[in-house]
């Protein structure tokens, strides 16, 4: 006699199978992952017969599953909530969490070897002396980053981080090269402050610990280029802080699962709006964009909407040249720059006549001759200190 | 396409299910094949066919050797089979290892270009010289239709890792077969229960073991050593194992019966025990098709059982891959299996059980740190860490961090390795039989338990970072 409840597994099975084939079938595919901050696979429906025959096609397809799999987000957040409940120290392998204060802690750097860091130096050496053959200044600057400085609470059994060793390092070695270069963190250590200056949950500085490094920086700059200006104090200018929930970077990769009070402040005088003509490249190449459109568009957002740092501040773009109708000095300035400078750049902006900035992830050109042929005043080269490549990561 | 993927569970296998199911038994051989050829090319197009002429090989040869009646031209066409699959397989698999070896010696190397290896090729080579050596040996009749001896090689469950089923296991069920629900609900089990083995068991101990063996023999401390060798043990039998689990169950779904491939081998007493309990489908494979054919242990003189032996089980060190490693593994065993033989067996006898498993399992730890390891240095480095013989610590923060976030994985895997859950299945099942009530209980329970490890286990593979099978490239 057959038994009826035989069936109840197979089909269930079958019908979990069968459903998650369904669905992905119905659903419409998602170009992007907000969290994964990258691109989604799509489908290739007509595979060239190398592609097919090279097994690329079949690797793309698998790609496309996996990242189109329906709710993948709610899949891959339980697994953040699975290893927390099983008490993992590095969440994704990456990310420490103290549930009572909020903040993330990355896993601890090991001590990079002298070879990895002498090739940076080397590339900046490259750079410092391809533009004094054109006498144009040149200076490294590595900004404190969040990763290097927000240590606490690390597991006592861990070993310290080596951000600050290899930093420190690499400094040596670029002075060692002949390059100009300041460790911004001794400049900003009189008045530092690891909850003050970073996001609980953003690989980034806050509003408050990038302007202690714009002030820092102006400072230096100003021994380089001769200059008595005066930073903008953080007091006198219009402070204020979005309702809107924020999508901190590292925060993003644990799906969201970390509660915090993390928010979105701006530090902005009145007159930014209408001190800049901003250029989306070149001013030869003449798209000019509102401030708005560059500067804090989630000004613009409807408070439930969740913002992250870019969103916040800006986003990258390959070069940005900024033409201040205000400045202190008549000096045109170039920034080499990562994400850290994107919330401060029209605050240094504010004191010169011209402002380029350069992204090089972005930027597809040779840098150094680039660089001579704009004929820069000074040359900036402003990176977090884990960044330790002249191609940020 | 390997079967803890999503691809393969989402898409390929409910596909394959309806068509199957809803066709006419006389197609199903059809669909199976077709399916299977699917199954192979997707990761490797090309090979799809070297796996087509190795079966038309077969087919003809075998057919060949059964209509000849001279015994010795049998013989000579079968040696022509032999050498022709080795050949096939050397090329690919061996011949990369002996050009390195002989530019050793040699003032002008020569030039070898890396072929990749066929992904199943030691396991499907192996099947089709088992059925044509049965053929020659009159143990079963040669198949004349190219369709069904073509299905037997191919069949996707076990097509690329094994376990290495025999023709005559399935000679008849290929001709015909019933699946029947009971089929169905301990296939689509034991499926899950291999799938779980597989991604949440050896998965994450393969994590575990990457990052130990991925440390310097300087950056090892005794504890890190330890606890990589013990992740790793864990990791190729959950692989393994589980692999073959999915392999039976998906066979079984079809109506297909395969032999067992694993047998809780980590609660084996003695390394003969433990290689009746392990990949026992190779073990045989060798033990019926090399070691009786050099005499096995009907032999005129002792020596000759040992030779057979240490020749058996170098081949079987060497069959797992192309390098020194993987023979000194092979050789490693069959140097134990003579000292058993020879007298540790009669001692063994005379201990406690529980030392005699602490013996086992040292031992079996120690194989696999040589086929783990990269190079003979490594291994004796890792293994003098493990017992203390080196300057090593015995702890640092690497030891600490593994055992605190995968303390739970190792218990749930040394649980799992010991043959509790087959023993509660037992139970549970022969009660199902006495009682219908009891029967509609376990069915119940069973039907949530393995639906929501469905979902655990989809959870993972969204999550999956980390997924080869390590049996893949053998």
């Amino acid at each position: 006699m057959r038994k009826i409840q035989m069936y109840l597994l197979p089909i269930t099975f079958f019908c979990i199978i069968f459903a998650g084939f369904v669905v992905h079938v119905l659903t419409v595919d998602r170009p992007q992952s907000e969290m994964e901050n990258r691109p989604l696979e799509s489908a290739n429906l007509s595979p060239s017969p190398q592609e097919i025959f090279s097994g690329a096609w079949s690797k793309q397809v698998e790609t496309y599953i996996s990242d189109q799999f329906p709710a993948r987000d709610t899949w891959m957040r339980n697994y953040v909530y699975f290893q927390r409940a099983m008490g993992k120290t590095y969440l994704n392998d990456k990310y420490a969490v103290d549930d009572k204060s909020g903040w993330i802690i990355s896993k601890p750097a090991e001590a990079k070897s002298d070879k990895e860091l002498a090739s940076f130096a080397s590339d900046l050496q490259k750079l410092s002396e391809g533009l004094a053959e054109k006498n144009i200044p040149f200076t490294f600057y590595s900004l404190p980053a969040k990763a290097t400085y927000s240590r606490e609470p690390n597991p006592s059994y861990m070993p310290d981080d080596a951000g600050i060793v290899n930093n420190v390092r690499l400094h040596e070695l670029i002075t060692a090269a002949g390059v100009d270069n300041v460790r911004l963190f001794d400049e900003m250590k009189n008045d530092f402050s690891v909850e003050r200056n970073f996001f609980k949950t953003d690989h980034h500085w806050t509003i408050r610990g990038a302007f202690s490094g714009y002030q820092a920086l102006i400072k230096t700059m100003n021994a380089r280029l001769g200059e008595s200006i005066e930073p903008i104090s953080y007091e006198e200018a219009n402070t204020y802080c979005l309702q809107n929930k924020f999508a901190g970077s590292w925060n993003k990769i644990l799906y969201m699962t970390v509660n915090n009070h993390d928010q979105i402040c701006y530090n902005e005088p009145v007159s930014f709006p209408t001190q800049f003509t901003i250029y989306d490249g070149t001013i030869e190449g003449g798209v000019t964009a509102p401030y708005d459109a560059v500067y804090g568009r989630a000004k613009k957002m409807s408070p439930d909407t969740v913002v992250t740092y870019a969103d916040a501040y800006s986003r990258d773009f390959a070069e940005l040249t900024i033409v201040n109708n205000h400045y202190d000095s008549d000096n045109h300035v170039v920034v080499i720059k990562d994400s850290y400078f994107n919330s401060i750049q029209f605050h240094v902006a504010s004191h010169f006549k011209k402002l380029t900035i350069l992204d090089l992830r972005y930027l597809d050109k040779d840098v150094i001759s680039y660089l001579q042929s704009l004929h820069p005043d000074y040359v900036v080269l402003a990176y977090n200190d884990r960044n330790l490549k002249l191609m940020p990561e | 396409m390997v079967f803890s993927s999503l691809i393969f569970l989402y898409v390929f296998l409910p596909l394959v299910l309806i068509v199957y199911f809803i066709s006419p038994k006389m197609l199903r051989n059809t669909i199976l094949l077709l399916a299977s050829l699917f199954f192979y090319a997707w990761g490797e197009p090309k090979y799809v066919l070297l796996m087509l002429v190795s079966i038309l090989l077969n087919y003809i040869l075998g057919i060949i050797i059964e209509n000849t009646v001279s015994q010795s031209k049998r013989k000579a066409l079968l040696w022509l089979v032999i050498v022709s699959n080795l050949a096939i397989l050397g090329y690919y698999k061996y011949a990369g290892f002996f050009v390195d070896i002989l530019n050793n010696y040699l003032d002008k190397p020569i030039e070898w270009e890396a072929v990749p290896l066929p992904i199943g090729i030691s396991f499907y080579t192996f099947q089709a010289l088992s059925y044509v050596i049965d053929v020659y040996r009159k143990d079963v009749k040669a198949q004349r239709n190219f369709l069904d001896l073509s299905l037997f090689i191919t069949l996707f469950p076990q097509l690329v890792a094994g376990p290495i089923v025999r023709y005559q296991t399935v000679a008849e069920q290929i001709k015909k077969r019933l699946s029947t629900t009971e089929d169905w609900m301990i296939g689509t089990r034991r499926f899950v229960q291999g799938l779980a083995k597989k991604v949440l068991i050896a998965n994450p101990m393969g994590e575990v073991a990457d990052q130990v063996f991925s440390l310097s023999g300087g950056d090892l401390t005794t504890g890190t050593a330890w606890i990589g060798i013990l992740a790793y043990s864990l990791q190729i039998y959950f692989d393994f194992s589980g692999y073959s689990d999915m392999a039976i169950g998906l066979a079984r779904i079809f109506g297909f019966h395969f032999e067992e491939n694993f047998n809780y081998p980590y609660i084996a007493q003695s390394v003969t025990d433990f290689w009746r309990r392990w990949h026992i489908s190779l073990s045989s494979w060798f033990r019926d098709y090399v070691y009786f054919p050099l005499g096995g242990s009907r032999v005129s003189h002792e020596w000759k059982l040992y030779r057979n032996l240490l020749i058996v089980w170098t081949l079987t060190g060497f069959w797992h891959g192309a390098s020194w490693t993987f023979m000194a593994w092979g050789f490693y065993y069959g140097i134990l299996i003579c000292l058993e033989k020879w007298v540790i067996l009669k001692w063994l006898e005379r201990i406690p059980r529980f030392v005699r498993h602490i013996y086992i399992l040292i031992i079996v730890m120690i194989g696999w740190v040589f086929f783990r390891a990269n190079d003979f240095t490594y291994a004796f480095t890792f293994i003098k860490t493990m017992f203390g013989l080196s300057d090593a610590a015995l702890y640092n923060y690497e030891t600490i961090l593994l055992a605190k976030d995968y303390a739970l994985y190792f218990v749930v895997a040394i649980i799992f390795a010991m043959p509790i859950y087959r023993l509660y299945q037992t139970w549970s099942e022969q009660k199902a039989t006495a009682s219908l009530s009891f029967d509609w209980s376990l069915r119940l329970v069973q039907t949530i338990y393995y639906g929501a490890l469905l979902l655990f286990i989809t959870m993972f593979l969204v999550n999956a970072t980390h997924n080869p099978f390590i049996y893949f490239r053998f």
